[in-house]
């Protein structure tokens, strides 16, 4: 009979992080990742958690800035105000090296880092055994959970690895693991760290989750966000709640390119300043109606954390749109220059000859095109 | 533009006129010498001459007979039919112009603005082709201004659908890309935003070195300090050692040392006490011979006392009283007395005298009775007294040699006084000798033995026994560790600077991943730049072969309108004129013969055809088709009437879309006039 247990699961938070797809939004983006350690605090203060494990890529690199460093140990001590025990493995980014910034922190605050000479840690007081396992560089040990078996400690035995499911490994060398490997395990609970996106990998009746950041790192990850806590009780299966602590979400949206005013306008009736914004322009458009891009993130940039845009949308011109512009016409002889050059163009090219096409309709029309901004 | 109004003040002969002029034709018609030239230069001048210039030009201007310089005033329609006010003020070196409310005052942009209405820029340009008399009409300028038209005919493209849009659009086009790479050639103060980003670039490529370098010293710092550590850990370590080593040796030889100290004061209490334990048996021997000593305990003043006492005793039993002898006399006196008495008594109720008689004759003797016991009694009491006294004298005195001679009796006090009074001498001695004695103090030497167990116990132990060092060794080994402990200070004083120096300053981690951030962004703008300028060129290519395709070369159009102009003049007789575009040379069909002449074979009429034919088309083509006023001074004096009529039946056909101001001293032109201008001859003054 052991004594129920809560856990708050947290992994790749990458404190400091670069964002280059971000720009001069790069530097808010490594200040929210600062923040988001006082809503993980409030979360395991609010559940009452009994410890809290960090899964790996705690930093984004073993040289991490003071303001990282500082905002990590101002956390640790409301944990520790809180007597909550912090639980850390090294991942890809804050692996294991010479003055590894974990085994600095080790010596400086109350953390427990689990490393190969330490991979245990045992509390008697909350009934809990965890095995972690640190990498040593972005992809060793290369399988992570091979050597794990339920031990005969009558505690609640608890897993943390910094790896990949092996279905779905991308990089040619990096730690991974198979659901076999999570069944013969046969944990309480795997914390998982690596990817970005919750994912419950749970196999054979071994719960196995991986956190997901708990703020966006990456455009492509909208399963961010969130962190877990997991509830263990004597003879029943382990409740997993995520609890949600990142601001940024991802809104794509795909419109019309034909009438910027109206998709402006439907835009804005989404606006959201913590959100980034994924628009796609698309359709069949005539020449002179190609909208500016520049001018549409212009109009947006105050109504959302970040935007980025694309133009899928195409000019089209039928024989009877066409025949408005006689061949004998600048615009006209113009417009069939650029269909001429278009045909049998590579998509690049094309891709050119129609901002060359819709910069020339423009400015033939009257319009002023400034043709940078 | 149209013309509406001139003033001048101080111009020449022109001291103060104005003069109204209309769109279409404007005859100003005077005498020789009424200054129509003047009014034509004074025209040039307002729209060409600059205020602020002080060429010799501008002090001909000058009024005869004054010296200073002249005000002119200009009211014109712009294209757009707003009204314009021109002033050149040459005294006050001001220039103004009034556009639509909007006012300007500085030369370059006003005449960039009157540029673009007459649609020709430089004074010369319109000289040539606007601005003509029948004196130059065949020349066309210098050589340098010939080829300047020459390229721009050869450049410029018109007389199509969109023809002057194109050439603004091409214009437009080719302004944006030069303000894109502006400053990629060649140093620009206000680079282009190629150029700008590239530098921004540049500049952030520097600035990431930098911070780069900033993050290698550190991570340096950091190893230093980490080895600097394992150093220190290890020596610390080391020093650890040597300082046990040298504190179990240390140890030792203070133990050896204790273990001395403290066998000699064990030995000292041990010998103190078998001293104190042997004079404490003599002592108890003493005593006990001493208590066997009938004086024992006795003080010379005691035993003088007790012979006082005894003394005392003696003299005391010498004192003893002397009992009174019996009192007999006075019993029988009474005894008798009462015989007597009682005899009396019987005697009394018999023989009463008898009886009194009797009776106090009794009295007597029981007076001298009662008198003599009294006596007896009283001496008896002293007695009594005296021996208590006495008794209690020697009871005290007997108490007293009781007490002093403690139970024994004086005699054998006295008897054994010598002998005691030696063994108390001996005594004596003993117990000032034992007082002499140091007491010992048992914790005190409880405490010696424990920590002389305690040394042996350190002494004994194998595990320092073991790191026992001889005693040059040991001083080696301390000279180890003090110079040991010198270099780790040294090394620790290095840690503890690197320490404090990793966290004074920045890490630069987060300053190089904002410069990598905007490096990104600034490699994106610069990315889009380079496509904006690519894209720029290629609008430009497409419409510039668009419009070469769909537009006649200048060249063509000027041949063909000076063609026209020419058949017209000539009343049909030539029509076909061919212009050189590189030095404006220029050669006519010859009808007749077919071959193509130079215009000098033409007659002098004709020759002047030509040219007003030639300038007129140029001024269309140089233009743009903006129409700038013409400015004709008597171009048609060497024209017989048929051709003079036919030129002018041009002219008026050109009025109608441009205004022509038609200086002459005949007033045969008057009657198809729009406006006339009389001058008077001489000096006017209006």
């Amino acid at each position: 009979m052991r004594l129920p247990l809560k856990i708050l699961h947290t992994a790749d938070l990458h404190l400091g992080a670069k964002f280059v797809g971000l720009g001069s939004r790069g530097a808010d983006q490594r200040r929210r990742l600062r923040e988001v350690l006082g809503d993980i605090v409030k979360v395991a203060g609010k559940e009452r958690v009994n410890l809290i494990l960090f899964s790996g890529d705690t930093f984004d690199s073993n040289t991490p800035s003071p303001e990282s460093v500082s905002a990590f140990k101002h956390a640790l001590v409301r944990l520790d105000e809180m007597r909550i025990p912090v639980i850390m493995i090294a991942g890809t980014h804050d692996h294991l090296a010479e003055n590894a910034i974990l085994s600095r922190l080790e010596t400086e605050t109350s953390i427990v880092f689990l490393k190969p000479e330490q991979s245990l840690w045992e509390n008697a007081e909350l009934n809990v055994l965890i095995q972690g396992v640190s990498l040593i560089n972005s992809h060793q040990p290369e399988r992570p959970l091979a050597a794990w078996r339920r031990t005969d400690s009558p505690f609640w035995q608890i897993g943390m690895a910094h790896a990949s499911l092996e279905i779905e490994k991308k990089a040619e060398r990096e730690a991974c693991f198979s659901p076999r490997e999570i069944k013969a395990a046969g944990l309480d609970y795997i914390a998982l760290g690596h990817w970005h996106n919750q994912r419950d990998c749970s196999e054979g009746g071994v719960a196995c989750w991986y956190s997901g950041s708990p703020e966006m790192i990456a455009m492509d990850e909208s399963g961010s966000g969130s962190v877990l806590v997991v509830y263990l009780e004597y003879s029943k299966p382990p409740v997993i709640t995520a609890h949600r602590v990142g601001k940024r979400s991802l809104l794509r949206i795909t419109a019309e390119a034909c009438d910027t005013e109206k998709t402006l306008a439907m835009v804005r009736s989404q606006a959201d300043p913590e959100a980034v914004l994924e628009l796609t322009l698309s359709g069949l458009i005539s020449p002179e109606i190609k909208p500016d891009l520049e001018e549409i993130k212009r109009a947006l940039k105050d109504h959302f954390f970040y935007i980025r845009l694309r133009d899928d949308s195409s000019i089209t011109l039928s024989p009877e749109e066409l025949g408005k512009y006689p061949g004998n016409t600048v615009i006209g002889r113009f417009i069939r220059l650029v269909q001429e050059e278009m045909s049998g163009s590579d998509p690049g090219r094309r891709e050119e000859l129609e901002q060359a096409l819709q910069m020339g309709c423009a400015m033939l029309s009257g319009r002023e095109v400034i043709p940078w901004s | 533009m149209v013309i509406t109004r001139m003033e001048i003040q101080g111009f020449k002969c022109w001291r103060r006129s104005m003069f109204d002029f209309k769109p279409g034709l404007n005859v100003v018609r005077g005498p020789n010498e009424s200054g129509k030239s003047t009014l034509r230069a004074a025209l040039m001048a307002v729209l060409f001459g600059n205020p602020t210039s002080s060429s010799e030009t501008i002090q001909d201007w000058t009024s005869w007979g004054k010296s200073e310089r002249c005000e002119l005033k200009l009211e014109y329609t712009d294209h757009a039919g707003r009204v314009c006010r021109l002033r050149k003020d040459f005294a006050a070196r001001k220039i103004f112009l009034l556009e639509n409310e909007e006012t300007f005052r500085t030369f370059k942009t006003i005449q960039t603005k009157i540029a673009e209405e007459l649609g020709i820029s430089t004074e010369d340009f319109y000289s040539l082709c606007s601005s003509l008399d029948v004196r130059s009409l065949s020349d066309l300028g210098t050589v340098a201004s010939r080829k300047q038209i020459g390229k721009i005919l050869s450049s410029l493209m018109t007389g199509a659908v969109s023809g002057q849009d194109v050439l603004q659009v091409l214009k437009r086009l080719e302004d944006a890309l030069r303000e894109l790479g502006k400053g990629q050639r060649s140093p620009s103060k206000v680079p282009g935003p190629i150029k700008a980003t590239q530098d921004r670039l540049t500049q952030l490529s520097a600035e990431r070195a930098e911070t780069r370098r900033t993050l290698a010293l550190r991570k340096e710092r950091l190893h230093e300090l980490a080895e600097l550590n394992r150093v220190l850990e290890k020596e610390v370590s080391h020093l650890a050692d040597l300082d046990h080593l040298i504190e179990v040796n240390l140890k030792l030889a203070e133990a050896d040392r204790n273990k001395v100290l403290m066998i000699e004061q064990d030995t000292r209490f041990e010998q103190t006490v078998e001293l104190r334990k042997r004079i404490e048996t003599e002592l108890e021997e003493l005593n006990q011979k001493l208590k066997n000593e009938a004086a024992s305990g006795f003080s010379m003043e005691e035993i003088s006392e007790l012979q006082d006492i005894t003394g005392k005793q003696r003299r005391l039993d010498e004192r003893l009283p002397t009992e009174p002898s019996r009192d007999t006399t006075s019993k029988v006196l009474l005894i008798f007395g009462m015989s007597v008495f009682l005899i009396g008594l019987g005697l009394w109720p018999f023989k009463t005298l008898m009886g009194i008689s009797v009776v106090l004759s009794s009295f007597a003797p029981l007076l001298v009775g009662w008198q003599q016991k009294k006596t007896s009694n009283r001496r008896k009491k002293d007695f009594e007294c005296q021996l208590n006294l006495w008794h209690r004298e020697k009871e005290e005195l007997e108490k007293r040699l009781t007490v002093r001679a403690k139970v024994r009796s004086p005699e054998e006090v006295f008897n054994s006084w010598p002998q005691s009074q030696k063994l108390s001498a001996r005594r004596d001695a003993l117990q000032s000798r034992i007082r002499e004695l140091e007491p010992v103090d048992q914790e005190k030497w409880k405490v010696v033995r424990r920590e002389l167990r305690l040394v042996e116990d350190i002494l004994n132990d194998p595990k320092m026994a073991g790191l026992r060092l001889p005693a040059p060794k040991l001083a080696g080994f301390q000279r180890e560790q003090k110079d040991l402990a010198t270099r780790l200070s040294g090394w620790q004083q290095q840690a503890g600077r690197l320490q404090a120096i990793l966290e004074h300053e920045q890490s630069g981690s987060d300053k190089l991943s904002g410069l990598e951030e905007e490096a990104a962004e600034f490699t994106q703008r610069l990315a889009y730049l380079r496509k904006r300028e690519g894209i720029c060129r290629l609008t430009f290519e497409l419409l510039d072969r668009a419009r070469k395709d769909t537009l006649n070369p200048a060249r063509k159009v000027l041949e063909e309108q000076a063609g026209k102009l020419l058949h017209s003049f000539s009343c049909g007789r030539y029509g076909k004129i061919a212009v050189d575009d590189e030095d404006l040379s220029s050669k006519i069909l010859i009808t007749e013969t077919g071959k193509w002449e130079n215009p000098t074979v033409l007659s002098q009429g004709t020759f002047d055809q030509f040219y007003l034919g030639l300038r007129l088309a140029l001024s269309e083509v140089l233009s743009g088709g903006k129409n700038p006023p013409l400015l004709l001074d008597e171009p048609l004096t060497a024209l017989d009437p048929a051709r003079q009529a036919a030129t002018l039946e041009c002219l008026l056909r050109f009025a109608r879309k441009r205004q022509i101001i038609f200086f002459t001293c005949r007033p045969e032109y008057d009657r198809v006039a729009d406006q006339i201008i009389e001058l008077s001859g001489g000096v006017i003054d209006a």
